[in-house]
């Protein structure tokens, strides 16, 4: 799975966003997309998830075997957590990560299969929040529901992550937690691609850093020192 | 008396059940069960735990044709009347859905664009009472939700839409439980939101409509079953929708007796009872949000 943006540019009305990037999201690799706000990162994740789309230039997703994902039709492709998301309050932990197994072809799926059932419990586990599984949204902290959405996230069993999330809610352990797992998830195969403002930690935990500036890339590769100065 | 109701020696016993009690009952259940279903389509539809079918204006095109029907406008048979009124309330549906996308439909939108219409259409409603200088008993039970005076020919117009409402509710059933993570993420995981949520309120068109066909304004049935089901049976979607049917049509029968025994001899209209019941409820929902 790869996803490629080529030449891609958008604008709103007379506010250039992002002008002319290139860059290529694959698996295996642990991508923070950094740089101050207004400058284009929850934009780069809007164009990927079609919630926009490019003034010019394409964006492709290519799966494995080498096909296309057609353009329009970029459902069910990679696991997203989008900004501002609204809680389920009264579902619980599990009943929210069970619906990540939700399959668009059944139309009247009552009971979920052993496989989606082990996928949703393994999910669980992994973010440390198997205790918690039977409690409702009410009553978690921000930082377990941060981990609720990240198993769900898993529980797609897709290839490529993209998360657009302010983390802000968190505190210092929490925030350690989270890059640490994103990290051993990509070193287990998972391509992730994270939006954050926590440059300390992403030049720690990252395996590649992309920085905006003013709609431009001003630096795409491994984590280097004095990031901050950058963007 | 059991003689009585399956033959013809006892004619009184033969017309008072045949031609009243049972027609009735069945329009009891159909209407509380369209009312149930209507209801729970809007509020899964719309994540508002305060969604009805009066409320959201959904009825409102049936609401304006049996208006017009009573005031004496318009003349029809039973069966143009009520399949007419139903067409009308799929249009209104339609209508307020329409009204409440831009690229989106939002949530929000879509509960404030149904009250101001809703809003219009019993102004409208009553506009038409008054041109018409009707203020007989059957404007009080259109406008408080009465069965009085319905026979069986007003239920066999309802049996398409019915199974034209079932059929366009059972392939969205699974994906509405999706509308419960926002939309951005109903649309990656592939469930087709702003389409689910156009199906939905079309079909909860459809069951408002029967109901105010069938049975005037009633407020609250569809704003109280959901809630009553999520007690009942958990927050999966299909499951809401199974058994707000059954729920809705045992609530309005029971209404229905109330109303009819209550202040025997005369007859109150039904749809105060379930509004007794379902205001103050509304207000402790609305409480706790």
């Amino acid at each position: 799975m790869k996803i490629e943006f080529r030449e891609v540019s958008f604008s709103y009305p007379d506010n250039p966003v992002l002008d002319s990037v290139n860059i290529t999201i694959g698996t295996s690799c642990f991508v923070c997309l950094i740089g101050l706000n207004g400058m284009g990162k929850t934009t780069l994740i809007d164009l990927i998830s079609d919630k926009l789309k490019p003034i010019s230039g394409e964006i492709l997703m290519e799966r494995d075997d080498g096909s296309y994902v057609e353009a329009n039709s970029v459902e069910n492709v990679f696991a997203l957590i989008p900004q501002g998301i609204n809680d389920p309050m009264y579902l619980t932990v599990r009943e929210t990560v069970s619906m990540a197994r939700f399959d668009p072809r059944a139309i009247w799926k009552i009971r979920l299969s052993e496989h989606d059932e082990t996928i949703i419990t393994e999910s669980i586990e992994l973010c440390g929040i198997s205790d918690k599984q039977d409690r409702t949204f009410f009553e978690l902290s921000g930082g377990e529901k941060q981990r609720v959405w990240l198993a769900f996230c898993l529980a797609q069993d897709k290839d490529i992550l993209i998360l657009d999330e302010s983390l802000h809610a968190l505190d210092f352990p929490s925030r350690i937690f989270y890059f640490h797992l994103l990290s051993s998830l990509a070193a287990s195969g998972k391509g992730i691609l994270l939006s954050t403002h926590e440059i300390a930690l992403a030049e720690r935990y990252a395996d590649r850093i992309i920085a905006l500036r003013d709609g431009h890339i001003v630096y795409d590769g491994p984590p280097i020192d004095n990031l901050a100065s950058l963007i | 008396m059991l003689s009585g109701v399956f033959s013809d020696d006892y004619p009184i016993i033969h017309t008072v059940v045949w031609d009243l009690r049972v027609p009735r009952i069945a329009i009891c259940l159909l209407v509380g069960s369209s009312l149930g279903l209507a209801g729970a389509l809007i509020q899964l539809a719309t994540r508002n735990p305060l969604g009805d079918p009066q409320l959201f204006g959904l009825g409102g095109g049936a609401a304006i044709i049996q208006s017009l029907s009573i005031a004496g406008v318009v003349v029809l048979n039973p069966w143009s009347l009520i399949s007419l009124s139903i067409i009308g309330s799929i249009a209104t549906a339609f209508f307020i859905t329409f009204f409440s996308s831009k690229a989106q439909i939002s949530q929000s939108r879509l509960a404030l664009i149904g009250v101001s219409f809703s809003a219009i259409f019993v102004a409208l409603s009553m506009g038409i009472f008054a041109e018409a200088r009707v203020f007989s008993q059957q404007t009080i039970h259109f406008i408080g939700g009465s069965m009085s005076n319905r026979v069986l020919d007003n239920v066999l117009p309802t049996l398409p839409f019915i199974l034209l409402g079932v059929l366009m509710v059972i392939p969205v059933a699974n994906r509405l439980n999706l509308l419960n993570l926002g939309d951005r993420i109903a649309y990656s995981l592939g469930g087709k939101p702003t389409q689910t949520r156009v199906i939905a309120m079309t079909a909860a068109g459809i069951f408002s409509g029967i109901a105010v066909s069938l049975a005037g304004l009633v407020g609250f049935v569809g704003l109280v079953i959901p809630h009553l089901a999520r007690l009942l049976v958990g927050h999966d979607a299909k499951a809401i929708l199974f058994i707000s049917a059954p729920l809705g049509a045992v609530l309005v029968l029971y209404a229905d007796q109330i109303a009819r025994l209550a202040f025997a001899p005369s007859e109150i209209p039904f749809g105060m009872v379930t509004t007794l019941v379902g205001a103050p409820l509304m207000i402790l929902i609305a409480r706790r949000l």
